[in-house]
């Protein structure tokens, strides 16, 4: 059922603030914050901007506990930014569900660069969210630290993390990687994004594994090897003043078969729509 | 009726344009610029709407559609110019007022500027181009660790 949900995230982005904002299973990106930002080199400053606004999103999740329903429309706040101080950095992207990346530059070239960060990068699964997980324990959001490297062809970014869980919540490893692009039609700002994020048997065993103590009627043992999530992002971005952007985002992203032969998984893809008009901050 | 218009009174505008021009730009005296309409003065307006352009991110070309207008008191041979180009954008002769669209497309503000064909500019307006995002200023490259 297609519910207008209408939620405060104010909550979720005082967890962000505290470093553990949930973030999404599948389109956690940080190139997006790039790619949007046009940027062609590896850019390093003191200071950062904040993007605050509503955002509506329609979403379809594909694994059961990650909303309340499996298809919705939220409307919720819309939060971007980013905060660099002497190489340490803080970034802020509520649009592409990474939620919050701590972390430090390493080292940097003039088109590349690289980071050790600290991000949660899986939600909580949890029958508090949807009852057709009763009977499961609870899958906590983890926290995982680890490298980014960032490289810039042109108008083309591409990103490579390697991430390990901190949280001992599954010890597991992520490796992220993906390629963007952008372009300038007019005043509008167009980008694209492709992703492939592999997630080691640990993180495929916590979150959609199903344990000999967990099976239920409706849920099987289940014992996932490693797996994979393929994504497709594309967005707009229009100024409607100085101090104001309007910005759209489709995202894309299909399970491998580990994920979606899970009992957990409804569908073996998903995606979001997401429109959102904030106030910029300099 | 421009046709008709009667040759002294041409004559008389041409030298008012000429002596107005002569006065702003060798005196150095400023023009009037505010809210996309300059003028030299009441008798002469340049205006542009809209007078400005925003662009997601400081350095990125702005593109705008805008409407250039413009009167005198007296018709004549006029031209809009504006500051990237030696060549006009678009002359008029024996009128007193004019009306264009120009497809604006700048990374940086700029000034249009109304003149007597060959004269100096009787009057002056800018087109702002502002920006969302300011640029970044790039530090010298360093290694933080290794």
């Amino acid at each position: 059922m297609n519910v207008m949900t209408i939620r405060s995230r104010f909550f979720l982005l005082a967890l962000s603030l505290a470093g553990m904002l949930a973030s999404g299973w599948a389109t956690a990106n940080d190139i997006a914050r790039e790619v949007r930002a046009g940027r062609d080199q590896a850019a390093s400053y003191d200071g950062g901007f904040l993007e605050l606004g509503l955002v509506v999103e329609v979403f379809s999740n594909p694994l059961m506990g990650l909303s309340e329903e499996d298809n919705g429309v939220d409307i919720g706040i819309a939060l971007n930014g980013e905060y660099q101080w002497r190489g340490l950095f803080v970034e802020a992207n509520t649009e592409s569900e990474r939620g919050l990346v701590l972390g430090y530059n390493l080292a940097r070239g003039e088109r590349w660069l690289l980071d050790i960060i600290g991000s949660n990068q899986h939600d909580e699964i949890s029958e508090d969210m949807d009852d057709r997980l009763e009977g499961l324990r609870d899958r906590e959001l983890d926290f995982m630290l680890g490298l980014r490297s960032t490289h810039y062809f042109g108008s083309n970014i591409f990103q490579l993390e390697w991430m390990r869980d901190i949280s001992d919540r599954h010890e597991g490893v992520a490796v992220n990687a993906s390629l963007g692009k952008f372009w300038q039609v007019r005043n509008w700002n167009v980008h694209a994004i492709l992703t492939y994020r592999h997630k080691s048997a640990r993180v495929m065993e916590y979150y959609v594994g199903v344990r000999e103590d967990e099976v239920t009627d409706r849920f099987s043992a289940y014992s996932p090897g490693a797996g994979h999530i393929s994504g497709l992002e594309v967005g707009i971005t229009l100024p409607l003043s100085e101090k104001w952007i309007l910005r759209s985002t489709a995202q894309y992203f299909a399970l491998s078969d580990a994920m979606s032969e899970s009992p957990l998984a409804t569908e073996d893809a998903g995606g979001r729509l997401l429109t959102s008009v904030t106030r910029v901050f300099n | 009726m421009r046709e008709g218009r009667h040759h002294k009174r041409r004559l008389s505008m041409l030298l008012r344009s000429a002596c107005m021009a002569c006065v702003f730009s060798g005196a150095g005296l400023s023009f009037a610029q505010s809210g996309g309409q300059g003028a030299a003065s009441e008798d002469v307006r340049l205006s542009i709407k809209p007078s400005r352009c925003v662009a997601l991110h400081e350095g990125q070309i702005c593109y705008q559609n805008i409407t250039i207008t413009w009167r005198t008191a007296f018709p004549g041979n006029y031209c809009v110019y504006w500051e990237v180009a030696p060549q006009p954008l678009q002359c008029w002769e024996n009128t007193r007022s004019g009306r264009f669209e120009f497809d604006f497309q700048s990374a940086a503000s700029v000034q249009f500027s109304l003149r007597p064909l060959g004269q100096s500019a009787l009057a002056i307006t800018p087109m702002r181009v502002a920006w969302v995002h300011r640029a970044r200023q790039r530090k010298r490259l360093n290694w933080r660790l290794f």
